[in-house]
């Protein structure tokens, strides 16, 4: 489950990426496209479909980001799979709290965004 | 942002003791350099009719979604991406569609936490001020129209709880 969760959410987020990349759509569109879609189609197809389409939903959010927060398609898969990762250890968290994905969202987008200055943090003290 | 991803961690590591102590402490070392990496301290609220704009956007936004949600058979997921979809094209010109799609996610709550539509649309209207009151800071951080609602929710059940 953890790994399908992954996947799915890294499926979403890079899906709504391109979504705004290529087809120059807005990033409300984007990620609302993709909640729809993942909302609609992933319930009837499997047993945990609902929660597979929370998943997807949390990393379309994260695709939202800007491109200054997450530049390319490897960071926005970073993100949205450590979405699908998180939502899977917090899934007891906030439970009906609108806005929960959201903030699942937020904590992986800073995460990734907190890697590298985190890093060179690390390399110099290892210096 | 800090009030749902609070709550969201204190209930995180009460529930699974453990391990999830040192993955909780990593990922807050790790945010806290991504927030101060992200942090845009250019805080810009516009005037009082934008306050009240967006809080009718995102009151809106949470009500469509929530009866979408509740009276039909599309779920909370499907229910906010149309919302969102309708926002995006009907509410980008006069710059109201992010702060009804924040609404959508205060919509995707749980009658079990938000039990009447009233109270929905009391914490999409706060979701929608709290949007203009931080209009800017961490601007283009994903998530943040998501952790935004949360906050309004948990307000607003502060505030319920409190005066019932």
């Amino acid at each position: 489950m953890v790994l399908l969760s992954v996947l799915s959410g890294a499926a979403a987020g890079l899906g709504s990426f391109a979504a705004r990349k290529w087809l120059r759509w807005s990033s409300v569109q984007a990620s609302a496209a993709v909640a729809l879609a993942a909302g609609l189609l992933l319930p009837p197809l499997h047993r945990e479909g609902a929660y597979l389409a929370a998943v997807c939903a949390c990393a379309s959010y994260a695709a939202m980001s800007g491109w200054d927060i997450l530049p390319g398609s490897p960071g926005v898969a970073a993100c949205s799979a450590l979405c699908g990762l998180l939502m899977y250890a917090a899934r007891d968290c906030l439970p009906g709290v609108g806005g929960r994905l959201g903030t699942c969202a937020a904590v992986a987008v800073l995460v990734v965004a907190g890697l590298r200055p985190a890093a060179a943090v690390v390399r110099k003290l290892i210096k | 942002m800090l009030i749902p991803a609070s709550v969201g961690l204190w209930q995180y590591t009460v529930r699974a003791p453990g391990l999830n102590w040192a993955c909780a402490v990593l990922c807050v070392i790790l945010a806290a350099f991504g927030i101060k990496e992200s942090y845009r301290p250019e805080r810009c609220p516009g005037p009082c009719a934008a306050f009240v704009l967006s809080g009718l956007a995102a009151a809106g936004g949470a009500a469509a979604t929530y009866i979408l949600a509740q009276e039909t058979l599309l779920g909370v997921v499907a229910a906010s991406g149309a919302v969102g979809l309708g926002a995006a094209f009907f509410l980008r010109g006069r710059s109201l569609d992010l702060p009804a799609y924040a609404g959508a996610f205060v919509g995707m709550s749980s009658p079990a936490v938000l039990p009447s539509l009233g109270l929905v649309v009391f914490a999409g209207f706060l979701a929608g001020c709290i949007y203009e009151a931080v209009h800017g800071i961490f601007e283009g951080v994903g998530g943040r129209l998501g952790t935004m609602a949360a906050a309004a929710v948990l307000l607003t059940l502060l505030l319920w709880g409190v005066s019932s």
